[in-house]
């Protein structure tokens, strides 16, 4: 079952990395952007946003993103993400993700992105661990349970336009994720990622 | 940015040496390759660095101090022939993977309540007797008890309409609200929404939020406004909202808690020390109660959830949230087969009949040694068998302090009670 995942991960970053090496930013040489974003997460459908208002649990993600093309009100980008969350009675997770990314831009600066995506999450629990050991229970070491993860997700932003060495684009984005598998009777269990962040874009923009 | 000119004297600097030298150079420039993306490499190894030790140093302890349980359990009373095969097949059973166990058996041959195992892994608390555990859905026949203890007072009839005791803005909301008794409530053929077990929203509330406040208002909500699963009379599925509204009921007839009916004609009546509802000082976190664990993935490792497993029971309005030491589940359910709690008619009424899912709080456990006639729990958090066998006078009540999923489950439900059995009658 692992070995699964292992190859399905594996494959993802082999797709990642050509698509990767076509990308416009690459062919241009432009700067990539750093992409940081905070946020509170929660286990839920996308459709179902009540939990979200429960309580703060942390979410915090970084990575970058590559610009395939670029049109004057379109872009088709994938970013990379490293992110990690911590729910306060399930889990905490370290994942990986790429995405496919599609964001309309207007006139003024101010788009809206639609992205879809995949990646591999190792999640650990937030309870100690007993394992049977010569017939006794016994204080087990988490060492993670991993997990194929994909994912949606919707952002709204703006670009700032700057000729300044440093340039930034705020956004808020709602990612919703399925990490399977998860437990017994149930297969796949949901997540909700809402955060705020920003693009940094290093050389101006 | 450096000048070209400032970059071509650097490298003029530099003497070519041979391969070593190419190698050092290479070398250098991976270097400079990582200084250069140093913002981007070196946060996230922040990052992770970060996390690791937030997520080493950030477990939950779960085990605040309990008090210990309430008195002991008097070994002189443990007269069966079959102590020590019990306590063997308990023994086997923590063995296996159980962490810890309760049996009680009471026969003409002798009496028996024994222990093995932990009631706390984390403090290697030996299990004993006196332990308390979840009831889980054994509250069912508490619940259809109580009801039938208000039949028989004459304040409520069985076949009457629930929208006769429950007021409209309750049953309007709900699928089969107006059409259904209270016989389809207690024998689960009203075809009424299960809110914990067909509604998904229930669990991810209580996962997200498990200390917010859940009135049965609220759980019902979650069935609001949806059809019922076929009409009432014509077909049996478990819904722990029948016994949800039944708890209802009790509380309009009775103008108060049914917890303070089912306290003061039942725990007190029987003088069940050890048993908790509601109302009991200490509930829902009494002396004795065990830590519980869940094999949540499936893969044999135990987690504690004994936290979730209390806050669960505050939402749980009779269809569960008993807690009791294994006594006194017993002695309840001497006490309503000797007539003790109902009359003679009413416990007719309770009886599973033959073909049939489901009694008023009861069904059939069927042996090769007879049948058995009680109620099972199950639940992440604990469980429980707890049945009586009229053909030989036999009472069995097991326990476990993990939950149904993945290993523990299967030993429970699937092996030990099976065991059990055999030991008791062969």
């Amino acid at each position: 079952m692992k070995n699964q995942y292992l190859v399905a991960f594996l494959s993802m970053l082999a797709l990642a990395s050509s698509a990767i090496a076509q990308s416009d930013s690459l062919k241009t040489k432009e700067p990539l952007p750093l992409v940081v974003s905070v946020g509170t997460h929660t286990l839920s459908f996308p459709w179902y946003n009540k939990p979200l208002t429960y309580r703060y649990n942390p979410g915090f993600l970084i990575g970058t993103e590559f610009t395939h093309k670029k049109r004057q009100h379109f872009r088709f980008y994938q970013p990379v993400t490293l992110g990690f969350f911590q729910h306060e009675y399930i889990e905490s997770g370290l994942f990986v993700n790429t995405d496919l990314g599609f964001s309309y831009v207007t006139g003024f600066g101010l788009h809206a992105d639609f992205l879809l995506g995949a990646g591999y999450m190792h999640a650990f629990s937030r309870r100690k661990l007993f394992e049977l050991k010569d017939g006794e229970y016994r204080e087990a070491t988490d060492w993670g349970r991993p997990a194929f993860m994909f994912s949606l997700a919707g952002a709204l932003g703006y670009q700032f336009k700057s000729n300044r060495r440093l340039s930034f684009s705020p956004f808020i984005q709602y990612r919703w994720f399925g990490q399977t598998p998860f437990a017994e009777g149930t297969p796949v269990m949901t997540h909700l990622l809402l955060t705020v962040g920003t693009k940094i874009y290093f050389g101006g923009k | 940015m450096k000048s070209h000119n400032q970059k071509q004297k650097r490298t003029q600097r530099r003497p070519a040496r041979g391969t070593k030298n190419t190698q050092r150079f290479s070398l250098r420039c991976l270097c400079v390759f990582a200084t250069l993306r140093e913002s981007f490499f070196r946060l996230p190894l922040l990052l992770v660095i970060c996390f690791a030790l937030v997520h080493f140093a950030c477990k939950m302890n779960i085990n605040e101090p309990v008090e210990a349980p309430k008195g002991s359990w008097d070994a002189s009373l443990n007269t069966h022939p079959k102590g020590a095969a019990f306590q063997q097949l308990l023994d086997d059973y923590v063995k296996r993977g159980l962490p810890g166990l309760v049996m009680f058996v009471k026969s003409p041959e002798g009496m028996w309540n024994g222990a093995a195992g932990y009631a706390r892994l984390e403090t290697r608390e030996r299990m004993t007797p006196m332990h308390l555990h979840h009831a889980a859905s054994i509250a069912k026949t508490y619940t259809a008890t109580a009801i039938m203890m208000l039949v028989d007072e004459g304040k409520i009839v069985v076949d009457a309409k629930i929208n006769a005791y429950l007021p409209r803005k309750i049953t309007d909301k709900i699928g089969n609200g107006n059409e259904a008794t209270v016989r389809h409530l207690l024998n689960h053929t009203s075809g009424i929404r299960d809110w914990q077990n067909d509604e998904i929203k229930s669990e991810i509330d209580f996962g997200n939020d498990p200390y917010g406040a859940y009135p049965p208002e609220r759980l019902l909500e979650y069935i609001s406004g949806k059809p019922a699963h076929f009409p009432p009379g014509s077909q049996a599925r478990y819904s722990n909202t029948n016994y949800l509204l039944l708890a209802l009921i009790m509380d309009h007839v009775l103008g108060e808690s049914h917890a303070n009916f089912v306290s003061k004609r039942i725990i007190k009546h029987l003088g069940l020390e050890n048993t908790y509802y509601k109302n009991e000082p200490g509930y829902p976190r009494p002396p004795g109660l065990v830590n519980s664990y869940e094999d949540a993935f499936g893969n044999g490792t135990l987690r504690n959830i004994t936290d979730l497993a209390i806050q669960s029971i505050k939402r749980y309005w009779g269809h569960a949230g008993y807690i009791a030491s294994s006594h006194d589940y017993a002695r309840f359910i001497e006490a309503l087969f000797n007539g003790e709690l109902v009359s003679a008619v009413s416990l007719q009424e309770m009886m599973p009949r033959d073909g049939g899912y489901y009694g008023f709080g009861l069904y059939f456990h069927f042996t090769p040694y007879g049948r058995g006639i009680g109620h099972n729990g199950g639940g992440p958090e604990t469980q429980t068998h707890r049945h009586y066998y009229p053909d030989s006078k036999t009472t069995l009540v097991l326990l476990t302090n993990a939950g149904n999923q993945g290993k523990p489950g299967k030993l429970f439900f699937g092996a030990l009670i099976d065991d059990a059995v055999k030991t008791i009658f062969q």
